[in-house]
């Protein structure tokens, strides 16, 4: 229709929209997703990001044992952007290192994933992540897509230290704390400039940084395409039982070598 | 049922529709076909105004050749027009004062079977952005409740057009995000793969890359996804 330049924001008065009307899906609670927002605003100034407040919000409120938020591009890298704690984001962290687990599954496939004990039934799901989860003291599982329209953003991971789930009330508030995450995921970006992510969001990113890197490293050393250095680099970690950032570290440096020898390529 | 009644039960409606899938077009015809049951008129539209000042007809009660008419005629002449230059309702204008202030819009309105035609300004702060237009095919007149009504009526279509923007926006903001990630994911590897073929350290390799960037006028996302698929070497790099 040719009248939907009208509502580009430079046509007309400008009006910047109330960050509590953006998106709500479904039937949200529009009062409870700007509750989130002013709770989180007004602790916010003393160093912890929005999206670490938003976590810890959460995790008091539904009475969690962690909450993380993660955010994940179009290739399926992940960055881990809050935590409401250690655990929280260790737990997030994990994910983003085997490739597999609730909040993976719930932005590759854009809907909620719960799973009642981690202890039953998850060696098929999750065969890396559940035990490890398990050893880092959590039984009960959920995570919620964060998305924009037809754009992933990430997910909302929620644990608990007990088996079960959350009942249909307590669903619909983790519901609106996805909303209130997506809120401020856009909102922290639409303060940055077009092409550089907002600094509370490209910080958590530079942990990972070096995971990158090896990838490229990897893939130029060992001629491989940069999936699947990423696997070697994943496959390395986990049988040596390591955090994937530091492996990484180790390849770069030269203490660690995944190829099998040196190839010129050019 | 009580015109109040009537009313909230309109509003609960919008309201609903606002929120649920979002869709401008529905919103706006929802708006139009209530706004005709509870102003007794036969027949509405909505317009909006574009950046030049041209109106552009987004909703109507039917796809009526002659509706339609009526409605894009008044870039001409009108209540719309008027109603857009003041800013105020025009109702209850009389057929003689109706032919005489818009003697096209009123011959096209008795073509079309109707007697009279109401506006009702969509306004956002201090400007208008369109208008309500309502057709009666009887000399009707709007009470000051019903004006009231209308207004209220109006605001809402505003309100739905603020929600349209802030989604888009929010889409947009949300794929820049998604970009940003990528091409942060990028570059890293690309550093990565020049500190394996040129044995740089990860500030050298950045370096590297920013300036061939600046040199050739590329992005350094650019720079960063040939890299990263081989198709700048490190000696083309250093020889920009």
């Amino acid at each position: 229709m040719g009248f939907r330049y009208l509502l580009d924001g430079d046509a007309g008065p400008d009006v910047a929209p109330d960050p509590g009307l953006l998106l709500l899906p479904g039937d949200m609670n529009v009062t409870t997703v700007t509750q989130i927002l002013a709770t989180i605003h007004g602790q916010s100034g003393g160093g912890t990001s929005l999206p670490d407040l938003l976590c810890m919000d959460c995790a008091q409120t539904l009475r969690l044992t962690a909450v993380g938020m993660t955010l994940t591009n179009t290739a399926g890298h992940r960055t881990v952007v809050g935590a409401s704690g250690l655990i929280a984001s260790r737990v997030e962290e994990l994910q983003s290192d085997v490739g597999e687990g609730p909040s993976v599954d719930a932005s590759l496939a854009s809907r909620s994933v719960i799973h009642d004990d981690l202890m039953i039934d998850s060696g098929a799901r999750w065969p890396i992540f559940a035990p490890a989860a398990v050893a880092a003291g959590i039984r009960g599982v959920s995570a919620l897509p964060l998305r924009v329209g037809g754009v992933r953003l990430g997910s909302l991971g929620l644990y608990r230290s007990s088996p079960g789930h959350l009942d249909d009330a307590q669903s619909d508030t983790a519901e609106t704390y996805a909303a209130a995450a997506v809120a401020v995921l856009v909102g922290l970006q639409g303060e940055a400039t077009e092409t550089a992510l907002h600094p509370d969001l490209a910080a958590p990113m530079a942990y990972r940084a070096v995971i990158h890197q090896a990838t490229g490293f990897l893939s130029v050393k060992a001629s491989l395409e940069m999936s699947e250095a990423l696997l070697l680099l994943r496959a390395n970690a986990f049988a040596a039982d390591r955090p994937l950032v530091d492996v990484a570290h180790d390849v770069l440096s030269g203490q660690l070598r995944l190829h099998p020898e040196e190839k010129e390529d050019d | 049922m009580t015109n109040e009644l009537r009313l909230t039960r309109v509003f609960v409606e919008l309201a609903d529709t606002l929120i649920d899938e979002f869709d401008v077009l529905d919103f706006l015809s929802v708006l139009t076909d209530r706004s005709v049951g509870l102003l007794n008129a036969d027949a509405a539209g909505v317009i909006l105004l574009d950046p030049h000042g041209v109106m552009h007809v987004v909703a109507s009660t039917s796809d009526q050749a002659q509706l339609l008419e009526l409605l894009e005629l008044q870039n001409e002449e009108g209540p719309c027009l008027d109603c857009l230059a003041t800013g105020r309702a025009v109702v209850n204008v009389g057929l003689a004062e109706a032919q005489e202030r818009w003697p096209a819009f009123t011959r096209a309105l008795a073509d079309g079977g109707f007697q009279s035609a109401h506006a009702i300004p969509l306004r956002l702060r201090d400007s208008v952005v369109g208008a309500m237009n309502l057709f009666c095919t009887t000399e009707s007149r709007l009470s000051d409740d019903d004006v009231a009504v209308g207004q209220a009526l109006a605001d809402i279509a505003t309100i739905g057009l603020l929600q349209e923007r802030a989604v888009r926006q929010s889409g947009l903001i949300a794929e820049q995000l998604q970009a940003a990630l990528d091409n942060r994911v990028l570059i890293e590897q690309a550093k990565g793969s020049l500190m394996a073929s040129a044995g740089l350290d990860v500030d050298q390799a950045f370096q590297l890359m920013r300036t061939y960037s600046r040199r050739n006028n590329v992005s350094v996302r650019e720079t960063a996804r040939r890299v990263a698929e081989r198709s700048l070497s490190v000696d083309q790099l250093r020889q920009s």
